[in-house]
């Protein structure tokens, strides 16, 4: 070890972030270098005036006043956050998909793999009481358009589409009892299935 | 209140506002020392320092640090770097100083007021206006070094630079500092170990 280097390491060493090999390296080198030992000792000692004599004090009790009134009026979450909407839609879809699989696996009836849509109807039933009547009691040739209409009710609940009330291609199929329900009927509600 | 740095953040998202305050305490010295040594002047300080912890309070929610006091003094770092290129927008903070003159010298300083620490020796005050002559760089490591006690590690990480890169800002700026302490450096120099 040269004396620039020993620089250097004596410098690290001061902060803790030497290995023991480059500790002892330079240790050896420190105790046959008087210049590398002066040099040591000079630089704790302007570390130690420098920390003595450096102007400081502490802020203003006003100051102290407002961050505290802001801590109080701010009280931070562990929820996450998110700045942009699509992250925060993303999360969302993520933990309907958990929530979806989840179920899934360890539900003891699970419907048949083929049919997603109960996988859905059973996702709206753990979060909510009110599941649209247009999901009841369905065969699966509607399938497609039922996830479609989730997927924009999930969508304008996170306000990243418009409300949308153009008629689907066929009123969705119901029993003789109901008046025929469709998508455009439930999503006309307003009301959000989830709440 | 007691606790760790990590603890008492968690504390605080719980709800527990006497967490941050604890938080607040804990740090305020060091953060407006370094802030105070930064920018040369009080109300500057306090400003700095309210909008750092204002800043603190926005983003503890994903706070993730390893080490609380280096991520209060990077968040202060930036406001103070902020208030220093808005005062004197035509000074590069890259650029070494012109003729001889730092940016501290041009920046005009403000009194430290009834609130400096103590009454320095006359070294002391030599090396507290040493020190507020360092070009900025130089400066932010010696004070992250020596106010806020960070590793070179984080020093680096704060100023977006190597380590080997704050290690030698240091060394200049300890450099400029050794002939304050000629008597005293040359007497220890000349001694055998």
């Amino acid at each position: 070890m040269n004396c620039k280097d020993a620089e250097r390491e004596m410098l690290l060493a001061e902060t803790g972030e030497l290995s023991r090999r480059k500790l002892d390296e330079l240790e050896a080198h420190i105790s046959a270098c008087a210049a590398c030992s002066g040099r040591r000792q000079g630089v704790r000692q302007i570390v130690a005036a420098a920390r003595h004599a450096l102007p400081g004090g502490a802020p203003s009790p006003a100051v102290i006043a407002r961050i505290r009134a802001a801590a109080a009026d701010r009280p931070a979450c562990g929820i996450l956050r998110f700045r942009q909407p699509l992250f925060q839609a993303l999360a969302y879809a993520a933990a309907l998909a958990l929530l979806a699989g989840g179920w899934f696996l360890l539900a003891p009836n699970r419907p048949p793999p083929e049919a997603p849509i109960h996988d859905v109807r059973a996702l709206l039933h753990m979060v909510s009481d009110t599941v649209p009547p247009a999901l009841e009691a369905r065969d699966h040739t509607h399938r497609e358009q039922e996830l479609r209409a989730l997927a924009q009710e999930l969508l304008i609940m996170e306000g990243l589409a418009e409300e949308s009330w153009t008629e689907l291609e066929e009123p969705l199929p119901t029993s003789d009892a109901e008046p025929a329900p469709t998508a455009l009927r439930w999503r006309s509600t307003g009301a959000c299935p989830l709440s | 209140m007691e606790g760790t740095d990590r603890e008492l953040v968690d504390r605080y998202r719980g709800g527990q506002v006497e967490a941050l305050e604890a938080l607040v305490a804990r740090y305020r010295r060091m953060l407006f020392g370094f802030i105070f040594n930064m920018v040369g002047g009080a109300d500057d300080a306090d400003d700095i320092f309210q909008e750092t912890w204002f800043r603190v309070i926005r983003k503890i929610g994903g706070y993730r640090e390893e080490n609380f006091g280096g991520w209060l003094v990077r968040i202060a770092r930036n406001i103070a770097i902020d208030r220093i290129r808005r005062r004197k927008p035509n000074l590069s903070l890259d650029a070494e100083p012109e003729a001889g003159r730092s940016l501290a010298e041009v920046i005009p300083g403000r009194d430290p007021g009834p609130r400096r620490r103590v009454e320095a020796s006359d070294t002391g005050r030599s090396i507290a206006r040493a020190v507020a002559g360092l070009p900025i760089e130089q400066k932010e490591v010696f004070l992250m070094r020596v106010e806020a006690d960070l590793s070179f590690k984080e020093i680096a990480r704060a100023q977006g630079v190597s380590i080997n890169t704050a290690l030698a800002r240091m060394q200049y700026a300890l450099a400029k500092l050794r002939p304050l302490l000629k008597t005293e450096y040359e007497g220890l120099t000349t001694r055998g170990p």
